[in-house]
């Protein structure tokens, strides 16, 4: 018995050993085209479709380039942890690609990432073609030593827009009151809509507002994201200006008026707040600008009319609410990667023509042209079918007009209708510019250290302050956050954020 | 075998009597239950690789550790990252979080499944005793993504069950989860709920290898219920609750991660903030490795700590400990 498994494990051992021998030699012949590359998994495949590894457009994509691409889905909401257990734990994809300049700034502190310049030079046609045309991108993907470490895209505007808030228009008509311009009116209008029985069945059941991704959006009225300011010369933290206790104080009057669900706190996917706003007892909404739950409002109601609002203006002026750089998605090498060259052969592929078709599909069975516009036959068909590819698209040439929109829709009336809505709600996002003082946020290491243990305690001390009653007020919530700074090192943080910034004026004039 | 008897008959020459006796009444032994040490073989191997292997992962709380210069690497810099950890006044809160809401398990959940157990053992009919069980079970395959989002739903002040029936009483609705007291009762209650009935298995177990013949000396002897439970059933399961404490106890730095995340809030983040979610943020979203392996390591001394001692008092207080 012994000897048998003896003999087992030296032929195992053999076996091993000739198989890394086989690779050896395999790569030294000629570079293997294939690639690993990480693709966001939204969860919106449906099962008939197949999986985010295999479907029909990873095998589209596999045809058309010759590439055997094995794609890695990362959980869309959980991707910063996946893709550090990925590189942590030695599997990297060849090709990662993510939104969050700080994130893929840190791979490149951790040493993860392989420069790039010289083999665009080398290999790339398409891409760098691409990149003389947008030099406007170069500050985002140029790193620390003056190294280029990313492929980039210019954002369509219509996913530089983000943020935004929607209204019921019907609501406001029949309480014969104007859409709101401020802070103050905008208090008023939500009180008016929790008293005035809007909805006209007697009860007292309505509130003012339902609100999803509320901390950003009220932290973007007030210009206090959480951004490096630039204020007299000097980079100053959003959340530790004065103008984010006013942020807190709107929030907190929308909540001890009983104008916002008093429930907020504990409902963390937003499911309730969705809810009180499709069944029609909220007639404001802060959310994105996005027409799904306008949408969803409308099938629910078709007396409903919800329309786009402008931010609204605070003694400290209008901004926009948040918008994204015009740097979109990152795509980076890993040092998992042997074959630059198909790399970027690749990268030159997607940039050149893979993005039109994972955008809208194949011709005559997805899309139409129209008024030089490619427009959708079946909404639904691509919604199953189509509307998952977009993630595999990883650089993309696209930028969209809001007058396209309704010509891109299909042309069934509510598809019409809710392009419309589209559009209009698009132009409102864009139309007041969000206030970035600097193209992308500091890369200084004590920051993002700092900031690990600032926002828990930003977070619980806004929470306080909003559901605390008269215990703590916005201004004595401010005091305390600036305490908790001071005492993790906040000082030091914010000399070393702006001798970043005097490093690195220059690269960060770009607008 | 004759392999075996060369080596025994050299040491012959060279070791004294009785140290040569023993060892060859060992290997004698050790031949005999060939088989035996066979089987055990791969569970060794097992735990080399997959336990003993990784820990020189753990150096890395002593550099600062690097992806592209991996762990041999990466650049040496001492009790760094243990000063950083201890000079922060952060880590004593969660420190202190994390230890408290393990207190409060161990004494409010820890003794649950032993008085499941002898209610359950109490039960004569076969039937119910076997469904109470399977319903008692339930909870542990449940996921907390799942528990979570029943208990916010359960305890909504405006349409959970609690606070309906709280309002029919005339009382004030109340926002569980809101408020940093009740959210520790939630988080233990909620433990309680989740792991009781699993739990009750190990003690069932004991109680059924309970000689039946004391049970029927004690009836006739005029014992009543309560009297054999607690002279005969609790005396003899005994040893069982001493080593499940031990093991405990080694865990008492540790909080399920999903239960914390699933029931966590802003408003609660003073009392719910562990060494768990500190690690998941510090560690995986700030990518700070080296200092997230020196909290690992501080962790895992602490847990040796306490379970030494845990079995130290435990082996003086009569009982058999863990070795």
């Amino acid at each position: 018995m012994k000897k048998k498994i003896l003999v087992g494990g030296i032929a195992c051992i053999a076996l091993a050993g000739f198989m890394l021998v086989g690779c050896g030699t395999d790569e030294e012949k000629k570079e293997i085209k294939e690639l690993s590359v990480s693709v966001y998994d939204r969860g919106t495949i449906s099962t008939s479709e197949g999986t985010y590894s295999d479907n029909r457009w990873t095998r589209w994509i596999e045809e058309e380039t010759g590439i055997k691409v094995k794609w890695v889905p990362i959980p869309r909401n959980d991707a910063k942890q996946k893709l550090s257990l990925l590189v942590a734990s030695g599997d990297a994809p060849n090709i990662i690609t993510e939104y969050e300049q700080g994130f893929i700034n840190s791979l490149y502190e951790q040493g993860v990432l392989l420069p790039v310049d010289d083999y665009i030079q080398q290999y790339s046609t398409a891409y760098k073609e691409y990149l003389q045309n947008h030099p406007e991108l170069l500050p985002y993907v140029v790193f620390g030593d003056g190294k280029m470490y990313a492929f980039t895209d210019r954002r369509s505007i219509d996913s530089i827009a983000n943020h935004g808030l929607w209204i019921r228009q019907d609501w406001l008509d029949k309480l014969g009151l104007s859409a709101p311009t401020t802070d103050k009116e905008l208090i008023e209008v939500a009180k008016a809509f929790r008293d005035r029985d809007p909805d006209e069945n007697g009860v007292n059941d309505t509130l003012g507002l339902s609100v999803i991704q509320w901390q950003e959006i009220t932290q973007a009225m007030y210009q206090a994201s959480s951004l490096w300011y630039l204020e007299d010369g000097k980079l100053v933290y959003g959340p530790l200006t004065d103008r984010f206790a006013d942020s807190m104080a709107l929030f907190k009057t929308l909540y001890d008026e009983k104008l916002i669900d008093q429930e907020f706190i504990t409902d963390k996917d937003s499911s309730n707040q969705k809810q009180l706003w499709v069944t029609g007892k909220t007639g404001i909404l802060t959310n994105n600008y996005n027409t799904d739950l306008a949408r969803d409002l409308m099938e629910n109601d078709p007396a409903a009319r919800p329309v786009p609002l402008e931010n609204i203006s605070t003694q400290y002026g209008k901004n926009g609410l948040w918008q994204e750089t015009v740097a979109n998605r990152y795509c980076v090498f890993t040092n998992t990667l042997k074959n630059p060259q198909t790399a970027v052969e690749f990268m030159d592929w997607m940039i050149d023509k893979g993005w039109f078709t994972l955008k809208f599909g194949i011709e005559g069975e997805h899309y139409q042209m129209a008024d030089n516009v490619p427009q959708v036959i079946n909404a639904d068909k691509n919604k199953k079918e189509l509307n998952y590819a977009i993630d595999y698209g990883i650089l993309t040439q696209w930028n969209v007009k809001p007058e396209w929109i309704p010509k891109m829709a299909a042309k069934d009336e509510f598809s019409q209708k809710i392009a419309a809505l589209r559009a209009q709600s698009l132009e409102t996002a864009l139309k007041n510019e969000f206030r970035r003082d600097i193209p992308y946020e500091p890369a200084v290491p004590e920051f993002t250290k700092i900031n690990t243990e600032f926002a828990p305690i930003k977070d619980k001390v806004r929470m306080d302050v909003i559901v605390g009653g008269s215990a703590m007020t916005p201004e004595q919530g401010l005091e305390k956050m600036r305490a908790e700074w001071k005492r993790l090192g906040g000082e030091d943080v914010e000399k070393a954020v702006n001798e970043w910034y005097q490093k690195n004026k220059d690269l960060l004039t770009t607008k | 075998m004759f392999l075996k008897q060369t080596t025994v008959e050299e040491s012959r020459k060279v070791l004294p009597k009785a140290k040569e006796k023993r060892a060859r009444k060992t290997l004698g032994r050790m031949y005999k239950d060939r088989y035996l040490y066979l089987m055990m073989f791969p569970v060794l191997v097992f735990f080399f690789i997959f336990k003993y292997i990784p820990m020189y992962g753990t150096i890395i709380a002593f550099k600062d550790f690097r992806f592209v210069d991996g762990i041999m690497g990466s650049e040496f810099v001492g009790l760094k990252h243990f000063i950083r950890l201890f000079s922060s006044e952060d880590f004593y809160r969660i420190f202190a979080n994390t230890l408290l809401l393990n207190v409060y398990n161990v004494i409010f959940s820890f003794p649950v499944p032993i008085i499941l157990a002898i209610l359950l053992n109490e039960v004569r009919n076969r039937w119910f005793k076997k469904s109470i069980q399977s319903i008692l079970y339930i909870p542990h395959f449940i996921s907390w993504v799942v528990l979570g989002g029943i208990i916010i739903n359960i305890l909504s002040p405006s349409s959970g069950v609690i606070n309906q029936i709280l309002k029919a009483c005339g009382a004030e609705p109340i926002y569980f989860m809101r408020s940093s007291f009740w959210w520790i009762v939630v988080f233990v209650c909620s433990t309680i709920w989740q792991t009781a009935g699993w739990g009750t298995i190990v003690y069932l177990a004991a109680i059924t290898s309970i000689d039946a013949e004391q049970y029927d000396a004690a009836v006739i002897d005029g014992a009543n219920k309560w009297q054999q439970i607690t002279k005969i059933t609790l005396p003899s399961i005994r040893g069982t609750i001493a080593i499940m404490l031990i093991l405990r106890m080694g865990q008492m730095l540790d909080v399920g991660f999903e239960q914390i995340y699933m029931l966590q809030n802003d408003a609660v983040l003073n009392v719910s903030d562990v060494i768990s979610t500190y690690e998941y943020r510090v560690g995986l979203e700030g990518m700070q490795y080296s200092y997230t392996a020196a909290l690992g390591l501080f962790k895992g001394l602490i847990g040796l700590i306490l379970i030494t001692s845990t079995n130290y008092i435990v082996r003086r207080l009569g009982e058999n400990g863990l070795w």
